[in-house]
């Protein structure tokens, strides 16, 4: 399923109440009927001008490619033309409803969805797709620059028309590994977005400098009276903790006071 | 760095989404931005008309190259809204004094062609740091970065295509007869006000692109000392450390009572604090069974459908009323009359596609056009082919058998053939009008005037029922054929083709 795929695999947004209103952020929250709301991670007019880059550079190469076929005067010309048609209207449409992105774009980790997140359809394509006409006016794509500049999702005229979105895909993440420290008890009462801090932590340390690492543990043990290897020491066995799954959350919900009803 | 006021969000990207939030960015900020870059640009770009003499290729080039002085004071402004304290306007003077006063010399000058200036310029205007902890942070920061260069040369890109699309709009939209502007001209630089009004429209090209170009290059700084040194977990962990545990969420009076126990039961039996959560499976189910009855976890969707009558709703009174066996007769009725309707409709269905076809059959086999010299008729009776010498023969055996009105027809219908083998075919419905017309337009002034005045008379036998006088058609007949004899006699060759076709 390339929707769950393109869509980040953590699926949640942990901490929204903790984002100040005014925060500046690519992402764009799509909320399921479920009540999970999908974040699509929208991609600017950089990344896809380099795909368009590519993908043109592909198009001329089998272009060049297919250059000799004007040597035959009637039937040549004519299958040159019609694969010019084809290159110019149906690639894109082929690649994106067939591998939900053209060569260029996969090349550099974008996917075309619909706006809910859903995988693009022929018709979205198709739109699209037609409507680069209006967005290469006056020349070289200007219009569609400047609609990606002014709009708040990065999105060029057929992507308004169309309701698609160009989004940063990234395959989904392998199972964090098992800490191999022993797990200790955490403080009681972590918010959840301070767990999963507490984890990336645990992940992506080994990348920091070890100075860094235990600067930023000691914000969280310093007050426990740790210091150094041995905050961070103590923050990876939290972490190892939270990994194991035992939480601190209660697992045992309590009766309802209200004394609510079974389900018929 | 306060990290704590961020007003953007922290997380690891990878850096091309590092490049997208700095045009989110820009876009937020994009109005202050675009004022201070004005601010700081236009003192720079007057002071440099002056000096450069007239020329708008070197002044476009001097403003191209002293670009870091007008990016210095956005990159500043930029650094300080994204910790939460936006410079109001009236700060404008202190934002562009302390950004000046950086080391910029370097940026001007050796390090003015990097490739990677928006991304590296953080270290020298945000951070403030020279020499060589500056060299050595701007080292780790580049170490494996591809896109602060592509960012550079896109921005050059964007710059140039928002500056021809302005030109190419402007050209477009101006009438040709207003002023002409020659484009390549305009594009290539002849030398004339056109060159500056090229450079000017690069200049507001400059203008729209650096906010951006300088947004971008700060939030791939931020994203690379976020990779670096985990920005976005510092924020995590003094958020946290600043706020009481469980302000993050409103607990409901139960989970709180659950916490209180929990908290009770691994205080008491803290080696073992995983036996808590076993839990009897039956014992369980039911406290899942409770808590899905709360009205948090249902939902109540309304649906209107339509559904086949008689499907469900036997108590409709429309159904009472009849007993079951005139029901049946009146279905079975409905359903004869459903059908003959059906039936009938395509018979005329198939009806109107014979006619059609026969139509179209009829429309193919008839030629294009109707058939050459066709005469006009009179009275629905088309005159007799007309030969001359038949006609003058007939003519006098009319007139001597005192036939005046015949003759006069018969006249007319011979004067009306040699206007049409003169010139266009008269067309069928022509009137006694067209003809004249036709005959004053093609046949010698003699000639015209007898034809007006045969078509007088034959208008006074056609329409007034007069009978003309024998003698008078005589003597038209007579004239007529002098008339044409004589003009006979002038011809060159006097046997045409299109008389023979008469």
């Amino acid at each position: 399923m390339r929707a769950t795929d393109a869509v980040e695999p953590c699926g949640g947004r942990p901490d929204a109440r903790r984002i100040p209103p005014s925060s500046i952020d690519t992402i764009r929250f799509h909320e399921t009927p479920e009540g999970i709301d999908l974040a699509l991670r929208v991609a600017g007019p950089v990344v896809r001008a380099l795909a368009l880059v590519i993908d043109v550079l592909i198009r001329l190469a089998i272009l060049v490619v297919a250059l000799p076929l004007l040597a035959l005067p009637g039937v040549g010309a004519g299958i040159f033309l019609l694969l010019l048609f084809g290159l110019e209207w149906l690639y894109p449409v082929f690649y994106e409803v067939r591998h939900g992105a053209t060569p260029g774009k996969r090349a550099l980790g974008l996917t075309v969805v619909h706006e809910d997140g859903t995988p693009v359809g022929l018709s979205a394509s198709l739109i699209r797709n037609l409507l680069r006409v209006v967005d290469f006016l006056p020349l070289l794509y200007a219009v569609g620059l400047v609609s990606c500049l002014v709009d708040r999702d990065f999105r060029r005229l057929g992507d308004l028309a169309a309701g698609t979105l160009v989004i940063h895909h990234t395959p989904p993440q392998p199972q964090a590994q098992g800490l191999d420290v022993p797990p200790r008890r955490p403080p009681p009462g972590l918010p959840s977005a301070l767990q999963q801090a507490i984890l990336a932590f645990a992940e992506r340390g080994r990348s920091l400098s070890p100075a860094r690492r235990g600067e930023l543990a000691e914000i969280l043990a310093g007050p426990h009276g740790l210091r150094g290897s041995a905050a961070v020491a103590a923050v990876e066995g939290w972490a190892a903790w939270i990994a194991s799954g035992a939480g601190d959350a209660p697992a045992l919900p309590q009766p309802n006071p209200r004394g609510a009803q079974p389900p018929p | 760095m306060q990290l704590d006021h961020v007003s953007s969000v922290l997380r690891p990207r990878r850096s091309w989404e590092g490049i997208d939030l700095g045009f989110a960015m820009a876009r937020v900020w994009f109005l202050p931005l675009w004022f201070l870059w004005w601010v700081t640009a236009l003192p720079y770009a007057l002071f440099l008309a002056l000096i450069s003499g007239g020329r708008a290729d070197l002044w476009l080039l001097a403003l191209w190259w002293c670009k870091p002085l007008y990016e210095a004071p956005l990159l500043f402004w930029a650094s300080r809204a994204l910790l939460g304290a936006q410079p109001p306007w009236s700060a404008t003077h202190a934002v562009v004094r302390t950004a000046m006063s950086r080391a910029l010399l370097p940026l001007l000058l050796w390090r003015r062609l990097s490739l990677r200036r928006a991304f590296l310029m953080p270290v020298t205007i945000v951070e403030g740091l020279r020499g060589e902890p500056g060299r050595q942070r701007r080292r780790v920061l580049s170490l494996h970065q591809s896109a602060p260069r592509w960012l550079t040369i896109l921005c050059y890109h964007f710059e140039a295509i928002l500056w021809l699309g302005l030109l190419l709009t402007l050209v477009f939209l101006i009438p040709r007869e207003l002023v002409r502007i020659d484009l390549a001209a305009l594009v290539l630089g002849a030398g004339s006000w056109l060159d500056w009004l090229s450079a000017l429209l690069y200049l507001l090209a400059f203008s729209v692109i650096a906010p951006v170009y300088v947004c971008a290059g700060f939030a791939l700084y931020l994203t690379r000392r976020t990779e670096l040194e985990a920005w976005d977990l510092e924020v995590a962990f003094r958020r946290a450390h600043s706020t009481p545990p469980t302000s993050g969420r409103v607990p409901r009076p139960g989970t709180l009572a659950g916490l209180t126990l929990i908290g009770l039961c691994t205080t008491l039996a803290s080696g073992d604090a995983m036996a808590v959560t076993k839990l009897d499976p039956d014992q369980a189910q039911t406290l899942i069974q409770e808590i899905l009855a709360d009205e948090d976890f249902g939902s109540r969707l309304d649906v209107t459908l339509w559904l086949p009558p008689g499907a469900t709703d036997a108590d409709n009174p429309a159904e009472r009323a009849w007993s079951p066996g005139v029901r049946t007769w009146m279905l079975l009725l409905a359903t004869a009359l459903k059908w003959l309707a059906l039936a009938l409709v395509l018979l005329i269905l198939a009806g109107l596609v014979v006619r059609l076809a026969h139509d179209w059959r009829r429309r193919l086999r008839r030629p294009p056009h109707p058939v050459p010299n066709a005469l006009p008729t009179w009275f629905g009776q088309a005159p007799d082919p007309v030969v001359p010498e038949e006609s003058a023969t007939r003519i006098r055996a009319l007139l001597d058998a005192e036939q005046a009105r015949a003759a006069l027809a018969r006249l007319y219908g011979w004067m009306l053939a040699e206007v049409s083998r003169l010139g266009p075919r008269l067309s069928p419905g022509a009137t006694e009008g067209d003809c004249l017309s036709g005959a004053r337009a093609r046949l010698p002034a003699a000639s015209a005037a007898l034809v007006t005045r045969v078509i007088a008379h034959w208008r006074l036998v056609a329409y007034g029922r007069r009978e003309p006088d024998a003698r008078l058609v005589r003597q038209l007949f007579d004239g007529w054929c002098q008339v044409l004899g004589r003009r006979e006699t002038t011809r060159a060759s006097p046997t045409t083709t299109p008389r023979t076709r008469l």
